[in-house]
């Protein structure tokens, strides 16, 4: 082990107790567990609550005023999308197809209020006198069913409707079927190896939220790391056995590997989750055309993000050092948080937009920023497919970036670690940055 | 002086507009244990922290085995800080072995020797506690552990045995004194000057950021000029009120009394008899460091002009 450079013995000390400290953590057992725990979860209630909904699903009732008993045949195809309905008995008198039929449906369905009937309806389809004439139908809904329910009643309808229509312009049955034979529109990615797009675009906003998340957790831990030796006095020791960068550097890779730690703890148990989760999903996920085989592994997109982590957590852990080492007490520290934390969140902020035009001018020039590009270039190459050289005029800049920012934060470190009391005003922090 | 192991000359050293340390020189010589005295705020604390670099002095030059103090010098010294800190939540041999490895020891050696130390110090059966868990006291005899462990050539302690029982300190001072016979060279800070006459060979007063005087305590108290005269005495303290009198300095159950220039001192004995006083111990004596501190700090402060309490 060499005994000046960046990776000297002291340096790997502090890295390590930074690790073991933390890792030996209550904290680390709990959140270690807790996040793959919610994660589990997340994959798992929508298929509850999904199969709950299913197993007991509210019907639409009909009431079916057509001379053809029309509805007979519209609740065979419902059935068939997976709709449940029912025919409700036609009252007298109200055999004429008016403006008044649906008015009196209205009064029936509201008198009806509250007792069980209402209570179990999703919705009523009438089905007005002359239908086959004027194709027009009315579905009366007292909360809003949505999209779903609504294409598939529409869809049923036309089908029952143009069947019968055919059927009396004199065609058989099996010429009937014939022309109605459905039609669909397969989705190919224009490269085979992307897999479905939407997933893809999906992954690269989940990775941009976990290393916001990540940069914001380990960032702020090495600050407060960093004010616990200044308030237990520990820096008096530690600055007559280390130089101040050596502090630096050791506690930044001791509290980076905390979080690989973390990162590879979690994506195991994730990725088993996700493997047993979609595998008993297939056969659901395939009846949506949506064939797993065909869903790669994105490498190139997780390679990247590791990279961008790497690199981003290398500079933003400069920042929150040097804050740490500039405030002296647990309440003046969101003061130096929050300006810490902007370069950070106004990515996030973006996000959502530069998601839809990955390739804008104005996302091309944010995701080469250096505070921008750890979080804002994975969603890139998830989403477009970013230039090579883009990815690394990115990672140049945030490499010299960091060098700069390491040797100021060094020197902010370095003035601030003994400093105790007052927080620095702004020329005095001007010194610190010029002789410190 | 052949072969210093610390020497500074003209250091000085201002925080804003304070000036903690001024125009300090002074020379450490290898094994001898030196006492840097001082009232609270005279600059102690900025002088260990010079010598350690710990902060960079304004001006002057700071010297230790012989030059500057590199990662090399630091593994050979060992340094007890005046506020005492520690990790919290870490186990305490654990916490050892680390400041050990930070100097330069195996992880396996600097536990082992950890443990022994612990042992001796009477913390053996809680070595494997949480810093946490340790009283106050026995906090501060880990953090002593954590300063000698790695056989420091150089120790510097300051203020080591403030806020510790008589029992503990008297353990401290043997380790301290076991070290120093091995050869180590010790620097030790304390604003209780009685403290340091017991042990010290050297001192080094400083007050109001400057040197009063250094050198060997013999050498200190012969060139002090100053005799001492030492009374205990029953009755009322009216014959102290005498020109041979220059100062009188009240320890409870005696009086040291600094004689002016000249005096005789038996006309305040004869005086004392006068007064109907009943004398039970009549001493002449050299001064004590207490006495001799405050009649330098004194006459410095007269000279400056200011009137800070030393």
């Amino acid at each position: 082990m060499s005994d000046s450079g960046p990776l000297n013995r002291r340096v790997l000390t502090v890295a390590r107790r930074e690790f073991f400290a933390r890792v030996r953590s209550r904290w680390f057992l709990f959140s270690t567990l807790v996040v793959p725990l919610l994660f589990v979860g997340a994959m798992i209630l929508p298929a509850v609550l999904v199969d709950r909904s299913t197993s007991e699903p509210k019907p639409l009732l009909i009431v079916d005023e057509t001379e053809e008993r029309l509805s007979g045949r519209l609740i065979e195809l419902l059935a068939e999308e997976g709709v449940p309905a029912r025919r409700l008995p036609v009252r007298d008198g109200s055999s004429n197809s008016t403006p008044t039929a649906l008015d009196s449906l209205r009064s029936r369905i509201l008198a009806e209020e509250g007792t069980v009937e209402e209570e179990r309806a999703a919705a009523w389809l009438h089905l007005p006198p002359g239908l086959l004439e004027s194709g027009r139908a009315t579905l009366v809904e007292d909360r809003e069913t949505g999209p779903l329910l609504r294409r598939s009643v529409s869809r049923a309808l036309r089908e029952v409707v143009t069947t019968e229509r055919l059927s009396r312009a004199g065609l058989a049955a099996e010429s009937i079927d014939a022309v109605l034979s459905p039609t669909s529109v397969e989705i190919e990615p224009l490269r085979v190896e992307d897999g479905p797009a939407g997933l893809r675009q999906a992954l690269g906003f989940v990775f941009a939220m976990a290393l916001y998340v990540m940069f914001i957790v380990y960032g702020q831990m090495i600050a407060r790391g960093v004010l616990e030796e200044k308030t237990s006095d520990i820096v008096e020791i530690l600055v007559s056995s280390l130089r101040p960068w050596e502090m630096m550097l050791g506690k930044i890779l001791g509290i980076g590997a905390v979080g690989l730690s973390q990162v590879a703890i979690w994506a195991t148990v994730i990725g088993i989750a996700s493997i047993l989760g979609l595998a008993s999903a297939a056969p659901a996920l395939a009846e949506l055309g949506l064939d797993l085989s065909q869903v790669a592994v994105p490498w190139d997109l997780i390679g990247w993000s590791m990279v961008f982590f790497f690199t981003g957590y290398l500079l933003y852990s400069g920042v929150f050092a040097a804050a740490g080492a500039m405030v002296t007490s647990e309440q003046d520290i969101q003061q130096v948080l929050i300006p810490a934390l902007i370069p950070i969140v106004l990515p996030i902020l973006v996000l959502p937009a530069a998601m839809q035009t990955p390739d804008a001018a104005w996302v091309v020039v944010m995701s080469l920023i250096p505070f921008f590009s750890p979080i804002l270039m994975p969603m890139r190459v998830a989403a477009s497919h970013v230039p090579l050289w883009q990815l690394l005029l990115a990672i140049a800049l945030l490499l010299v970036t960091t060098y700069l920012l390491a040797r100021a934060a060094g020197r902010i470190y370095r003035m601030g670690i003994l400093m105790k009391g007052k927080r620095p005003n702004l020329p005095e922090f001007v010194r610190w940055l010029r002789h410190g | 002086m052949a072969d210093p192991v610390i020497r500074l000359e003209g250091t000085s050293k201002s925080f804003g507009a304070t000036r903690a340390v001024e125009d300090l020189s002074f020379e450490l010589p290898r094994g001898s244990i030196c006492g840097l005295l001082g009232p609270n705020g005279a600059g102690k604390t900025t002088t260990i922290r010079i010598i350690l670099d710990i902060v960079g002095p304004d001006t002057g030059t700071v010297e230790v085995f012989g030059g500057p103090v590199t990662h090399e010098a630091r593994s050979r010294i060992g340094y007890l800080p005046e506020e005492r800190g520690m990790y919290q939540r870490m186990h305490v041999a654990e916490q050892l072995a680390f400041f050990g490895e930070l100097k330069g020891m195996g992880h396996g050696e600097a536990l082992s020797e950890a443990r022994s130390w612990l042992d001796r110090l009477d913390l053996g059966d809680r070595a494997d506690d949480r810093v946490e868990t340790l009283s106050k006291g026995m906090q501060q005899k880990v953090q002593f552990i954590a300063t000698v462990l790695h056989r420091p050539e150089l120790l510097i302690l300051d203020e080591p045995f403030s806020g510790l029982d008589p029992l503990n300190v008297d353990l401290l001072r043997e380790v301290v004194l076991e070290r120093q016979r091995d050869g180590a060279t010790v620097l030790f800070s304390t604003h209780m000057i009685e403290d340091a006459e017991k042990i010290c060979e050297r001192v080094c007063m400083i007050a109001g950021a400057r040197k009063v005087l250094d050198g060997p305590v013999r050498d200190v108290k012969r060139e002090s000029g100053l005799e001492h005269l030492v009374i205990a005495y029953r009755g009322s303290p009216e014959f102290l009120d005498h020109p041979a009198v220059a100062s009188a300095t009240d320890h409870g159950q005696w009086v040291e009394i600094g004689l002016a220039a000249g005096a005789d001192p038996q006309t305040i004995l004869r005086r004392a008899l006068e007064t109907g006083v009943t004398i039970d111990r009549f001493e002449l004596t050299e001064p004590s460091l207490r006495e001799i501190f405050l009649e330098r700090a004194g006459r410095r402060q007269r000279a400056n002009g200011d009137g800070a309490d030393a």
